[in-house]
């Protein structure tokens, strides 16, 4: 799993989805994964295989969860940046979590074959701090740094106030205004709550590798799977090949059944969903993404 | 909060620097209390806004008694 990569990925989304998502429906979507299994994944038995495998909680990590979420959240709110930032949100937790041994497995239910590059271990089985200490001394502590390092060189200017006031809010005025006047929250406050996401990743980074280096004394091991100190736990023995016939095959049928959805009622939920004022949506990828509103 | 409200009072950085700190020292000490998706997101919040802003109200009502 990756730890603070999710909160630095948010910044980076929003920098190229401008006012066509919500900052806050992206972070949803960021959390979505792992907001409901989690504090469950530590005590199953299994860890890796309950995370990501199927039986398991593992269908949260697919990417027919974000869709089937997004279109719940457009049904019900009709809120298009939400469910533009929960889907995209949601889907890059996929494709990032992939970095580690027990994989996602993106297209389920179409293919329950997990995806990895097998970067670092999911260790999870070592327990929450166990699995810091190993996080934070193998490539996910490198992978959340190389996140880190691309927010700050091709998307740092999501970080500005400015950007904050002229595409933040107006992307979701509604939920900033709630904030603002339910709450009282004055915009110094909302900022503070907006780079709060971003403080959290290079807070809970930097405290995890000291708690590695410092109390744990975990060795560093930026070997590819490492760190060679925690048990293999691959949740799949097929090789390459096989993983890659059962992908594809398993990203047509999905994405063939997404084409289906959209034909058969999304559309129609997309086409009465309402935008903030200030967005102007093209067809295709441009309804997603573009900071032009 | 609309685009054309402006964005006064923000702490300076020095401020942000020692939150930090003070979220790294506590993180380290109370780990499952403070390393979590409720408080760390909103600590920048709770330091350089909530706090400061209960602490001038309540100097002020003890400078008002």
């Amino acid at each position: 799993m990756s730890w603070a990569a999710h909160e630095f990925e948010n910044y980076f989304i929003q920098k190229h989805v401008g006012v066509k998502a919500s900052f806050l429906g992206i972070v949803v979507g960021t959390q979505l994964p792992d907001l409901f299994t989690k504090s469950f994944v530590y005590a199953a038995d299994d860890p890796a295989a309950f995370h990501r495998g199927w039986p398991g909680v593992g269908f949260t990590h697919s990417l027919i969860f974000g869709f089937a979420f997004a279109v719940l959240v457009l049904a019900v709110t009709r809120s298009r940046s939400w469910a533009a930032g929960i889907l995209i949100g949601q889907w890059a937790h996929v494709l990032t979590d992939f970095a580690d041994t027990a994989g996602t497995m993106p297209f389920f239910p179409f293919s329950t074959e997990p995806v990895t590059i097998e970067m670092w271990k999911h260790a999870a089985a070592e327990g929450r701090f166990g699995d810091a200490a190993a996080y934070y001394s193998s490539l996910g502590g490198v992978w959340d740094a190389f996140w880190l390092v691309v927010l700050l060189v091709f998307a740092r200017e999501a970080l500005r106030p400015e950007y904050f006031r002229t595409t933040v809010i107006p992307a979701d005025p509604r939920v900033w205004g709630w904030l603002h006047r339910r709450l009282r929250l004055p915009p110094v406050a909302l900022l503070l709550f907006y780079w709060g996401f971003f403080f959290y990743g290079l807070g809970r980074m930097t405290t995890w590798f000291a708690y590695a280096r410092l109390e744990a004394e975990a060795p560093l091991d930026w070997s590819w799977a490492g760190p060679s100190w925690v048990e293999g736990n691959d949740l799949s023995a097929a090789g390459l090949v096989e993983v890659a016939i059962r992908s594809t095959v398993g990203g047509v049928l999905f994405f063939g059944f997404l084409w289906l959805c959209w034909k058969l009622f999304v559309r129609r939920l997309w086409d009465r969903g309402v935008d903030p004022p200030v967005v102007e949506r093209g067809t295709g990828l441009d309804a997603l993404f573009g900071t032009r509103a | 909060m609309t685009a054309a409200d402006p964005i006064d009072g923000l702490p300076r950085p020095a401020w942000f620097v020692a939150s930090f700190a003070l979220y790294v020292t506590l993180g380290l000490l109370f780990k499952s209390a403070v390393l979590n998706w409720i408080v760390g997101p909103l600590w920048l919040l709770l330091t350089l806004w909530l706090v400061p802003t209960l602490a001038r109200r309540a100097r002020d009502l003890v400078g008002g008694s």
